[in-house]
């Protein structure tokens, strides 16, 4: 039911949350920078914000807090690691198909012409 | 000297987390703070940090506040639903329970030669236990405070006309066996438990019974 309400097109500060916990498990300060890494520094989060959209992610079952940690030893014990659920994935496969659906068609009008994306 | 700076901000960042919901708080606090320490170990330049920071709050502490309070009246919404589930269960338990005693009452009051100790030992009982559920029920529910009284009342005395006669019996038989047969004409019956049980309480629970009644009649039952 929860769900249900991450099935339209994500946010962007979602989408990058999503993407940069996509390949591995990490803490708050680690998803912050990663999203700021991969927009280009054009989300740039605050502790406020990306708790805020992680709390809602949580809700809407797309991430959940990763109980075991990484590296224990060299690890801070209150930082809490996050991790994508099975949902989220999928969330996340789906807006990328929409984004290469979108870059295909606006390619086959020669809209993004040069860029190099005619293969997709 | 980057130390003391380090700690001041954090007790400046402390402060202005004061201003998020409570209920935001209990979970992001310690994790918030965290990454300011990260922020303020990574990047030292104080004006990027402060200028992230406030441009932060700015944008989430509406965004959580709204939130806070939808959910507050999504589960105060709920809150009330459940409670009436739960006071019309207390309430029909209540009016079974009245029915069930004014008869018990009635029968064992004027019949008590004709149902016999078995009968009416297992009718104590039941009564009692009755008395106690209605307690715990009434107790439990979120009542107005009269009609939490009134209910209470009514079970209480139950307990109450169903514990005296158990006691009154049991000094009878403690005379009984102390004493001897002819001590209890002698020194007449036990008083304090047969008036409990046979004027007090029986009163008691009609005061009970008919204020409930009023006040389901007239819908003073809910607390809100």
């Amino acid at each position: 039911m929860k769900q249900k309400q991450y099935t339209q097109t994500l946010t962007p500060s979602v989408f990058y949350i999503l993407f940069a916990l996509s390949n591995k498990e990490r803490h708050g300060y680690q998803i912050m920078k990663q999203v700021e890494f991969d927009s280009d520094g054009k989300i740039k989060m605050g502790p406020g914000t990306l708790y805020g959209s992680i709390k809602r992610m949580i809700a809407g079952g797309l991430i959940e807090e990763a109980y075991e940690r990484p590296d224990p030893e060299f690890d801070d014990e209150r930082r809490r690691y996050y991790r994508l659920t099975e949902f989220g994935r999928k969330q996340l496969l789906m807006e990328l198909e929409r984004y290469k659906n979108t870059v295909r068609l606006a390619s086959k009008k020669n809209l993004i012409k040069g860029f190099g994306l005619q293969e997709l | 000297m980057e130390k003391i700076k380090n700690n001041i901000g954090i007790r400046i960042y402390r402060l202005l987390l004061g201003l998020y919901p409570k209920s935001y708080l209990k979970d992001y606090k310690i994790p918030m703070e965290q990454i300011f320490r990260d922020m303020q170990r990574e990047n030292g330049k104080i004006f990027n940090i402060w200028f992230r920071i406030l441009k932060d709050l700015l944008g989430s502490l509406f965004k959580e506040h709204l939130e806070n309070i939808k959910r507050g009246k999504t589960m105060h919404a709920e809150n009330y639903a459940k409670n009436r589930i739960y006071i019309s269960t207390v309430v029909i338990f209540w009016i079974i329970f009245s029915l069930f005693i004014l008869t018990t009452v009635g029968m064992y009051l004027y019949m008590v030669p004709y149902i016999g100790m078995i009968t009416g030992f297992y009718l104590r009982f039941v009564i009692s236990a009755v008395g106690i559920a209605l307690i715990i029920l009434a107790a439990k529910a979120h009542l107005s405070k009269i009609a939490k009284a009134f209910f209470i009342l009514t079970g209480a005395s139950a307990l109450g006309m169903g514990l005296s006669a158990y006691l009154h019996n049991l000094v009878y038989a403690l005379i009984m066996k102390f004493f001897s047969n002819s001590a209890i004409a002698n020194m007449g019956d036990e008083p304090v438990f047969f008036i409990l049980a046979t004027i007090i309480c029986p009163l008691a629970l009609l005061v009970g019974i008919i204020g409930s009644i009023v006040l389901i009649a007239k819908k003073k039952v809910l607390a809100y």
